[in-house]
């Protein structure tokens, strides 16, 4: 297994402004509470990492409750609504359509160039390296309308890819063309499109309903050692370790599973995946918490943490941000999974 | 299953029987020290203090020369005109005519195999390297620059080591570690054709060399250079190469006593015009740190294919082995008029 660390400059703003991201959760926020009070049923799950019951109440957001594992330390939110149902809240939410009407082509080109071209390289690195002679990829990830593209033209022609994440069609970035097909296809009818050489699964590890039904999904459309390439949101990162249950990354439904470092090791050992990278390359962290504690100066924050986040000039939390990487304790993971 | 003579069990002989235990594939039947003490802590299978007796009693399929320098000619030929497959440590001797003798058995015993412990190029940076060479993203290399040095240890012990011992050894430090850069050279830059030396015994009390600096140049224009030494005092491999679009460092080594520091790979993309946030000179890096070498394993699992496929050993080959020794001679020669008194340096053809 390997960690990579990533040195960019990318200031959060860039990709989620500020006034427009306030707009998006509330409005995902009020959808998600209307589709809850809609009489949709919950059901309760064990932890999605390890599978323990174990659990204590973690914190509620937007009224659904999150557990924290006593095992492996993964926060999840249990009761929750089913995949079908998710999938109807998605097609129907207001804030989803704000995301693609608003937040995406205003944040276009720094995503473009600060998030999908390095995303892109890394995943072309990481096939150069695990499975030369790849060939077919199909895409389940959401918001990956951009990486599709952005790889169609790095690798193509050689490659044939399919958008089958269960929203495909949604994503109005996507344009057909002569490389790309689009089949919106359900997690347990993935199989229809096997073998494929890779599997990409960026932003559907927190977001799948059914934790265990994504990763025997990607198994089963995977050739032998075909390699799932993903990215998830991580709870043992620092920014969300400091702020939890008041951390604005967490907004269901968009947030079901949040992993720690050792939930995503069980995940994979108990679905069948090889883990070759597991790094956590996650550049906003220390900004995240700095703008918490200057918003709230006087909260009982940790005198450290204080000092550190807003005594330190640029250099010192740069390193610190560096830190976090090298070591996996930044809140976004990367993983390079090998079908076994 | 193949039979596995391990020959030679000091530091290296030990590592080779631990990787042997642990394939599938692969069953130790014998290991030859001559120092009883050492065998003794061996497993449960026969042990021999004279090789010969050895390779004639268990008849091996694959003995893996594990011996110093001086022995590793005679030792390999004789197992493979006894019929054995033949995995020898490097360096393969001590001379080019050492390994031209263990050419010759290996021609005249057709469809045995011979491969050489080039471990280096098994290293997880490295094969994360060579994986980005060969993906051509980076475009051409254009030059490759290698460190590779150790600090020979506490006290005096370093110079009473059979390795600084030259009727033993048949070099220094350049022999005995600057041989695996030289041959990730050749990896990532194919055969050199141009070579100039320079070495000298600069700090330990040894009737061979403790620093060597060397340049090269391939056949394709690539420009190398190479320092080898024993005066490092803080352990140190690092492998840099600049290449077209970018480069690559290799840092560190995952080693059993982890002295080497942490193994990583870091990977820069030069600064282009689409990068207008980026100053020229100052690019973003990837740094990969890797957890795990199976460089050992992954090495012997591609001779026991070479030997159950009947293919031909393309890794750590005799080939390999004889354009390294090639280079390192030809800096022998070069430096013979440089040991006590420097002279001018000569471009020699290989």
């Amino acid at each position: 297994m390997k960690t990579i660390v990533s040195d960019q400059h990318l200031p959060e703003g860039d990709i989620k402004p500020a006034y427009q991201m306030g707009e998006f959760r509330a409005k995902l926020d009020a959808d998600f509470r209307r589709f809850l009070s809609s009489g949709i049923s919950l059901s309760e799950c064990a932890c999605p990492g390890c599978q323990s019951t174990e659990a204590s109440t973690a914190f509620e957001k937007s009224g659904l409750t999150y557990l924290e594992c006593l095992q492996c330390a993964s926060v999840y939110a249990s009761p929750r609504p089913s995949p079908d149902a998710l999938e109807e809240f998605y097609r129907s939410s207001d804030a989803v359509v704000y995301w693609h009407d608003v937040i995406l082509p205003d944040t276009r080109a720094a995503r473009l160039a600060k998030i999908i071209a390095p995303r892109a390289r890394w995943v072309l690195r990481t096939a150069d390296r695990y499975l030369p002679e790849g060939k077919t990829i199909v895409d389940i990830g959401q918001h990956s309308s951009l990486l599709v593209g952005e790889l169609l033209s790095s690798r193509a022609p050689q490659c044939s890819v399919t958008a089958a994440g269960f929203l495909a069609d949604l994503d109005t970035g996507f344009v057909p063309c002569r490389e790309l097909n689009v089949e919106p296809t359900s997690l347990t009818e993935l199989s229809r499109h096997a073998p494929v050489d890779f599997v990409l699964a960026f932003d559907v590890i927190d977001r799948a309903a059914d934790l265990d039904e994504l990763m025997n999904g990607a198994a089963s459309v995977l050739a032998p050692s075909g390699l799932m390439l993903a990215g998830s949101t991580l709870i043992s990162g620092f920014d969300l370790q400091t702020l939890w249950g008041d951390s604005e990354s967490i907004y269901p439904p968009e947030r079901l599973n949040l992993l720690s470092v050792d939930g995503v090791v069980k995940l994979c050992a108990r679905t069948g995946f090889e883990i070759l990278e597991f790094s956590t390359p996650g550049v906003f962290d220390a900004e995240i918490v700095k703008r918490a504690v200057q918003a709230d100066p006087s909260a009982p924050w940790p005198r450290f943490l204080k000092h550190l986040i807003t005594r330190c000039d640029a250099e010192v939390l740069d390193g610190f941000q560096e830190f976090l990487q090298k070591y996996r304790l930044s809140s976004f993971a990367r993983l390079a999974l090998r079908k076994l | 299953m193949i039979k596995v003579l391990v020959i030679g069990f000091g530091y290296m002989g030990e590592i080779r029987a631990k990787v042997v235990e642990s394939l599938e594939g692969f069953a130790l039947v014998g290991i030859c020290d001559p120092f009883a003490t050492s065998a003794q802590n061996v497993r449960e299978c026969p042990h021999f203090t004279d090789y010969r007796e050895a390779i004639l009693a268990l008849r091996p399929d694959l003995t893996f020369v594990c011996t110093p320098n001086n022995l590793s000619p005679e030792v390999c030929v004789l197992a493979l005109n006894s019929g054995s497959h033949v995995f020898c440590e490097k360096p393969p001797g001590r001379s080019v005519e050492d390994i031209e003798k263990i050419i010759a058995a290996e021609r005249a015993n057709d469809g045995l195999k011979v491969m050489f412990g080039f471990n280096h190029r098994h290293h997880p940076a490295i094969l994360e390297a060579r994986s980005i060479v060969e993906g051509g993203r980076l475009g051409k290399i254009l030059w490759i620059r290698g460190v590779y040095g150790k600090s020979g240890g506490k006290g005096r012990g370093f110079e009473q080591s059979w390795r600084n011992d030259p009727s033993i050894s048949g070099g220094g430090i350049l022999l005995d570690q600057g041989i695996h850069m030289l041959d990730l050279f050749r990896l990532f830059c194919g055969d050199f054709e141009a070579v100039q030396g320079l070495m000298g015994t600069t700090h330990w009390d040894v009737p061979v060399e403790d620093n060597a600096m060397v340049l090269l140049r391939s056949t394709q224009g690539v420009m190398a250079q190479l320092h080898s030494s024993a005066t490092l005092w803080k352990h140190t491999f690092e492998l840099e190469i600049g290449m077209e679009q970018g480069y690559m460092v290799a840092h560190g080594l995952l080693s059993k006593t982890g002295s080497y520091g942490r193994e990583t790979l870091v990977v820069g993309r030069r600064v282009q015009d689409s990068d207008p946030e980026l100053v020229p000179g100052v690019p973003e890096e990837d740094v990969s740190y890797f957890d795990q070498d199976l460089s050992w394993n992954l090495q012997v699992e591609e001779m026991g294919r070479c030997i159950l496929e009947n293919k031909a050993v393309e890794d750590s080959s005799t080939n390999d082995a004889l354009q390294v020794m090639q280079i390192i001679e030809t800096i022998y020669r070069q430096s013979g008029q440089c040991l006590g008194g420097l002279a001018n340096l000569q471009s020699v053809a290989l």
